[in-house]
């Protein structure tokens, strides 16, 4: 709590301690993909380098999680393919998330901006989602950055609608009367005694979506729209391997593991942060 | 205890409301929420507003502050605070009025604090928001204020959340909240009705003291005589958004000269009468306005007169007003009644 008047001294990370476990293990695991991101790729072999001599082979000493139809070490993909993927999730997120919230908060406390915002957003979710999305990247051209215009222009609108609806409610709640009978100015009611209290649930939310983008990311490169070949992406791999699912099956396991690794990353993360963010429902 | 305060009634009121009268409106129609309503609390007073539920008790007491529901609009009359009119009052001035003068402790205490802010850090804003800025001196100041209020370990209850809290300590809570500034008039809106029946008195007695020390007015809305009769100075019975009756505590609870508030008195339960059941005023109240006293329909006392020509609020005796045409006539019927139930 930000204003909390209370100077104690306190042992540096002491109030690591205090954080849920599973907030803990969630960053972790996150930190652990991090540093295979960075790291990783100076250690492992070239994940382009083709060896037409040994494809398909299945894991050994050399090619710890095998390699693909071209010869490529799929350990050295899946860890190349890393950095894409945390990207991608991160970028399609946060300014979602970010932004999702500020125009939900904003159509739960204005009338008018409720009125624009809420038909805008219907025209957003009048499409199909993927139709919609694909639209508008192979309108700008496919890419990675035209990708996250795509999702962004798509994905602040579950966040909103979410939201307004939290705002709605939570602004009947007595707290926040009891606020505004002290005094406070209407944005500092919304800042300190709304926001706190509904953003649980766009998190959460986020933490999902940060999952669901990655398969989205995967579906688009699949499609030829986002990731373009050969540069690795785990949905990418996916999809290659699902042809070699019988005499190859690590080609698509193996980067399978990595999308549930990062999965469940997430979900810890967002398990731990709406203890935090709520201690009363924790 | 209710005439220590009489001395001070020569002082300007630091509450008048004049001729109020507040409607709700939805796209169909307008309903009356308070008709007419007028009374005055003097400096360092306890004011009791009660009447059941849908009297307009709330209302009146949040049109005080600007805190009326949106469909909610003060139509007439005037409500001066500190001889400030507050219903013209821009939204930065009703803000300043808030956080300075007046405060509220609303019904439930479960909900009136933020559950995911410590209770230290809800205090320290309000402080902030008055304009307090040293951090040493807010933390001084919210300790005693808890101390104040009959919460062990301050320093460790104000690093707990809401929900870490019992209700009657929450309450407290919201009443140093309330009490931290020293506003010169509270507006108490059932504080206890939410509490456990066995915390309700230690509550109630703790504002009543609290505000007694500080020279703090408080406007108590109630539906429970008995809370009127244990803290009240003066009390004024409100009835389908009409003032019925005020007077001095003492002289309502026993001689009341309304036959509203002598049927409200004799319907209590009292203590050691066993009774077969509970006694009720029969009907409801009116659900739009009427032309005559709202009352009416339901007063053993009414004539044909009653029902077609509204009663005003009559001054009789010092500091004493009724809305009834027969109060006269009526005073020791109505007394009896009260008493005998």
């Amino acid at each position: 709590m930000s204003a909390a008047p209370i100077e104690r001294p306190v042992a540096p990370f002491a109030w690591l301690a205090r954080t849920p476990v599973s907030l803990r293990a969630g960053l972790a695991m996150i930190l652990l993909a991090l540093l295979a991101a960075t790291l990783g790729p100076l250690l492992a072999p070239d994940p382009l380098e083709l060896d037409l001599s040994a494809t398909l082979q299945a894991p050994s000493a050399q090619h710890w999680l095998g390699t693909d139809n071209f010869g490529r070490d799929v350990l050295a993909r899946i860890i190349s393919a890393t950095s894409v993927d945390l990207q991608f999730g991160f970028f399609s997120v946060v300014p979602t998330l970010v932004v999702g919230t500020a125009l939900g908060v904003i159509a739960g406390t204005n009338r008018w901006a409720d009125a624009v915002l809420m038909r805008v957003l219907d025209l957003v979710v009048a499409f199909p989602f993927y139709v919609l999305i694909i639209a508008i990247v192979a309108t700008l051209g496919p890419g990675i950055f035209n990708m996250y215009i795509a999702v962004f222009l798509v994905g602040w609108a579950s966040y909103a609608r979410l939201v307004r609806g939290e705002v709605l409610v939570v602004a009947k709640h007595q707290y926040v009367e009891a606020a505004r009978a002290l005094g406070f100015s209407p944005a500092r009611v919304l800042w300190r005694h709304v926001l706190p209290n509904v953003i649980v649930q766009p998190v959460l939310l986020a933490t999902t979506n940060f999952i669901a983008w990655i398969l989205v990311g995967s579906a688009l490169g699949f499609l030829g729209l986002g990731v373009q070949p050969p540069s690795p992406e785990w949905g990418v791999m996916i999809g290659e391997g699902r042809v070699y699912l019988y005499q190859a099956p690590w080609m698509a396991i193996f980067p399978g593991f990595a999308i549930f690794y990062v999965s469940l990353a997430a979900i810890l993360v967002g398990d731990g942060l709406s203890d935090v963010l709520r201690p009363d429902i924790a | 205890m209710h005439n220590a305060v009489q001395m001070d009634a020569a002082a300007t009121p630091i509450l008048q409301v004049e001729g109020l009268d507040i409607e709700y409106r939805s796209a169909a129609q307008a309903s009356v929420a308070a008709r007419d309503v007028a009374f005055s609390i003097g400096r360092g007073e306890v004011f009791g507003l009660v009447g059941e539920s849908g009297s307009g008790k709330s209302t009146v007491l949040r049109s005080i502050i600007g805190l009326l529901h949106h469909k909610a609009r003060v139509v007439g009359g005037a409500i001066r605070v500190a001889g400030q009119e507050v219903t013209r009052l821009n939204s930065a001035a009703l803000a300043e009025l808030r956080r300075r003068h007046v405060a509220m402790i609303f019904q439930d205490p479960l909900r009136a604090l933020n559950p995911v802010m410590t209770i230290g850090a809800q205090l320290a804003e309000v402080m902030e928001a008055a304009g307090l800025r040293d951090r040493a001196e807010i933390h001084r100041r919210i300790v005693g204020a808890l101390q104040d209020v009959g919460l062990a370990d301050p320093e460790i209850r104000m690093r707990a959340y809401p929900h870490e809290l019992s209700g009657g300590q929450r309450q407290r809570v919201a009443i140093a909240a309330a009490l931290i500034r020293s506003p010169e008039l509270i507006l108490a809106d059932e504080p206890t009705t939410a509490l456990d029946v066995t915390i309700q008195d230690q509550i109630l007695r703790l504002l009543y003291d609290l505000c007694r020390d500080k020279g703090m007015s408080v406007l108590l809305v109630t539906h429970d005589l008995g809370v009127v009769a244990e803290v009240c100075d003066r009390v004024g019975v409100l009835y389908a958004g009409r003032l019925v009756e005020t007077g001095t505590v003492a002289q309502v609870l026993s001689a009341p000269s309304h036959p509203y508030t002598a049927a409200l008195l004799a319907s209590m339960p009292r203590k050691g009468e066993r009774q077969a059941r509970l006694r009720v005023i029969p009907g409801r109240p009116p659900e739009s306005t009427i032309d005559g006293c709202p009352f009416a329909p339901r007063c053993a006392h009414a004539l044909p007169a009653c029902s077609a020509i509204p009663p005003v609020l009559a001054v009789h005796g010092a500091d004493r007003a009724s809305a009834c045409w027969r109060h006269d006539e009526l005073r020791e019927r109505l007394a009896e009644e009260a008493s005998v139930g």
